[in-house]
């Protein structure tokens, strides 16, 4: 069985159903530990810290369909943590430690306990979405703004830590709580939609690329004096596992923010590796001198489940296959060493090795689920193989679990079954002096050393999906997009030409035209060649499920998450899904909206920005052209069908001759209007009822 | 009676970004720990937030005491504009071409 699969059935069949049965005691709080035999060790001091790791897990499992009941039982939890541990002493904050009786074992308010009451709350207010939910993250925000907000930046390691400084009293400052506290924030952003948790991630993103990574060495300083100076090299360790765990987290605040960190992910994932392998290469040992000696002679299993979950966001960032075969061995390793042992209950695992491989760990501590929990998911989506029946059927069983209407999940047809059709036709001149009329930007390199052009052909060149495509632009474009094609080996199925500059619809519909007399049942993707998309190697599999709502007739558009209030982007607000993950039902689409509404969109949460991206049969496209504005496509079937064509090379030929080119007729084309597709479908929602419908 | 309607939104977790702007172009480049990035022979010195091109023809490029600013360098132009003005280049574009026939 292939490592991921025997992951996931690990997780859901085995360890999920372990802590959320012999894990809980009666009160429904999480226990701290269990034995080897699943028994818990009833009489353990609790971390408040803990209980809200596991009570993300199960908000996120429940969430994701694999733990039923995951959201109810979280919440329970989170009712009695809230009555034992916030503020039993009238002051406000979550407390350190609990005993298993649920008295407090330690009434320190500690920001690394504050950053996970946070992350747990924030994934339970999507689960459970109850108002006492919000009120707590609320408050705890409020709390730690109020109190860990350190003049010097980030968050002190205590309360009243300005006053202890002020008194003369020394704590070394750790990034470790900062590292929560940006997973807090990102995830708060996630389920909130309120920005300002994504303004607190770039200021603790900031502070990680000023003061926590150290540029020359390319490590993580984990010590500090109170205003940021790194501790004496006698108390520096170096933790490999804090620096696979960062790789991960800034891969996040990328994909949150689309700002690059490929500066420091890049060299502080390979120092992981060069520093942080035992000798058997396989593991990451827990810490070292900075000498390079170990200073613990041991190897958990959460710096593993970080070097997966970093090789993989690498994988998701980079695309490199060697990336994802690494991940493969490393969950592969993970396995066979921790979690497979004769004496474990089926979901336990071994928490701790010393170097020569020796069993170290005596129990199963609950908060090493929290590390596995994501690492699990992130395999499942980035390890299997594309298997589009997998996903499609999943789509259907999910459906009807939920109540949906239960659609029939259509089958893609194996091997490449998507036209892609690269609008490259734009003259804008915003980047200027680079770009010109006839040089416009999505031919320049301005990225990468590949002009977007290229890097949009690269992205649709999967041949296990994609056919050849073609490429609409202007005349004078022409010879350089082919020459741009040939240049990255891309053989392009041809070109349609048209006669003057305009919007994208009557590019769109002029290609589908000639498409669908060429196939009848034609798939295409019409994708913008000026946009930059980081993950180019996993690109095609976002189609494995939106391409299954294409063939049961949907127009597929793709929407981001957006990250900012832009005014230049045009937006999709999403309604009711539609049965098929991932997909949902258009409420409608807005063309570029002034700040205040661009701020209001984002505070909502149900507003995604309009990649441009359309997927599409092409017989149900043009029909619903011909609902929209029937003449218009009148217009340019007569475009397509009086246009110049000239026989180009063909499939396989591998001279340098020009691919087929299609003219479109210019008297016909000039009547076309210059507008894009979403503000057509836009107006036709806005038709009186009257309007016949098919 | 909007069942019958056929646009679709499929919400896809991709890092993606429509380069209208040269402000895109320098977020998608990423920076140092002060926001600063560039591209070809460029020195940026007690700046924050600089994003320099420079073209192979250009001449060697240097910054100081900056904020928030583009600088783009050809063979035959360069151009420095703050980041706010970034979207409306292309008025700019039309003014200099305008003089440069003059």
């Amino acid at each position: 069985m292939r490592a991921n699969h025997w992951f996931e059935e690990w997780m859901v069949e085995r360890a999920l159903p372990l802590w959320s049965t012999r894990g809980i005691d009666r009160a429904g709080a999480f226990h701290e530990k269990l034995d080897f035999s699943g028994a818990p060790h009833a009489s353990a001091i609790r971390r408040v810290r803990v209980q809200f790791r596991q009570i993300y897990v199960y908000s996120a499992a429940s969430l994701l369909g694999l733990c039923k009941g995951g959201d109810a039982l979280a919440f329970r939890a989170f009712e009695r943590v809230r009555e034992l541990a916030w503020s039993p002493d009238g002051r406000p904050g979550w407390v350190h430690l609990l005993t298993p009786e649920g008295a407090v074992h330690d009434a320190k308010r500690d920001a690394y306990d504050q950053a996970f009451s946070l992350l747990g709350l924030a994934w339970l207010h999507r689960a459970h979405p109850d108002p006492s939910v919000k009120r707590a993250i609320d408050e705890t925000v409020a709390f730690v703004d109020e109190n860990f907000a350190a003049r010097s930046g980030g968050w002190w390691e205590t309360v009243d830590q300005d006053a202890r400084t002020a008194r003369g009293e020394t704590q070394l400052r750790r990034q470790n709580p900062h590292m929560h506290a940006l997973e807090a924030m990102l995830t708060l952003y996630e389920s909130t939609g309120d920005r300002s948790f994504l303004d607190r991630a770039r200021e603790i993103y900031h502070l990680f690329a000023a003061r926590f990574y150290d540029w020359p060495s390319n490590v993580i300083i984990e010590y500090f004096d109170a205003d940021w100076r790194p501790a004496s090299r006698a108390r520096q360790r170096i933790e490999p596992g804090h620096m696979a765990e960062w790789v991960f987290l800034i891969r996040e605040y990328e994909r949150l923010t689309g700002e690059n960190v490929d500066a420091i992910a890049d060299p502080l994932y390979a120092k992981t590796i060069e520093l942080g392998l035992d000798p058997s290469g396989r593991f990451l040992i827990d810490e070292l001198m900075l000498d390079g000696s170990p200073s613990k002679r041991t190897r958990r299993l959460w710096p593993q489940t970080e070097y997966l979950k970093a090789t993989l966001s690498q994988y998701r960032a980079k695309g490199d296959e060697a990336l994802r075969q690494k991940g493969d061995k490393i969950l592969t390793d993970l396995i066979e060493e921790y979690l497979s042992g004769e004496d474990l209950v089926p979901g336990g695992w071994i928490d701790a090795f010393d170097l020569e491989g020796g069993r170290v760990a005596k129990d199963m501590p609950a908060s090493t689920l929290y590390h596995l929990f994501p690492a699990f998911v992130m395999a499942r989506d980035l390890l299997a193989r594309r298997s589009r029946r997998r996903c499609a059927a999943r789509a259907a069983t999910l459906a009807s679990e939920s109540g949906a209407q239960p659609q029939p999940a259509a089958q893609a047809p194996e091997g490449p079954h998507i036209t892609p059709i690269i609008l490259a036709g734009g003259r804008g001149s915003r980047l200027w002096p680079l770009s010109k009329p006839e040089t416009p930007k999505q031919f320049l390199e301005l990225i990468s050393d590949r002009s977007m052009f290229q890097e949009t052909l690269a992205r649709v060149s999967d041949p296990e999906t994609f056919k050849a495509p073609v490429v609409v632009c202007q005349a004078d474009q022409a010879a350089t997009a082919c020459a741009q094609a040939a240049a990255i080996g891309v053989d392009l199925a041809g070109v349609i030409v048209e006669p003057e500059a305009r919007n994208s619809a009557p590019a769109i519909i002029a290609a589908a035209i000639d498409a669908h007399r060429r196939d009848k049942d034609a798939i295409l993707l019409a994708t913008p060649a000026d946009h930059a998309i980081r993950e180019t190697a996993l690109f095609s599999q976002l189609f494995a499920n939106a391409v299954s709502a294409a063939l049961d007739g949907a127009i597929v558009t793709f929407g981001i998450t957006p990250t900012r209030p832009e005014t230049g982007y045009g937006y999709i607000r999403a309604g009711a899904p539609l049965g098929v993950a991932g997909a949902f039902e258009v409420a409608e689409f807005v063309e570029k909206p002034d700040l205040a509404a661009a701020r209001a969109f984002l505070a909502t949460g149900a507003y995604l920005w309009n990649s441009g991206l359309l997927l599409f049969r092409a017989e149900d496209f043009l029909e619903e052209v011909r609902r929209w504005d029937a003449a218009m496509l009148d217009t340019l079937e007569e475009a397509v069908e009086a246009g110049k064509r000239k026989e180009g090379r063909t499939a396989g030929d591998r001279s340098d001759a020009a691919p087929p080119t299609l003219k479109l007729a210019e008297k016909p084309f000039a009547r076309s209007p210059s507008v894009s597709v979403a503000m057509r479908s836009w107006r036709r929602r806005t038709a009186p009822p009257s309007t016949p419908r098919r | 009676m909007e069942k019958t309607d056929r646009a679709a939104v499929y919400s896809a977790a991709l890092t993606w970004s429509d380069i209208g702007s040269w402000n895109e172009i320098a977020m998608a480049r990423g920076g140092d720990a002060r926001g600063n990035a560039g591209r070809g022979r460029a020195t940026i010195v007690d700046s924050s937030g600089v994003y320099a091109h420079v073209l192979e023809d250009a001449p060697h490029v240097a910054v100081a005491g900056l904020k928030d600013v583009i600088v783009i360098a050809t063979g035959d132009t360069i151009l420095i504009a703050s980041k706010d003005k970034a979207r409306s280049i292309d008025a700019i574009a039309r003014i200099v071409e305008a003089d440069r026939e003059e």
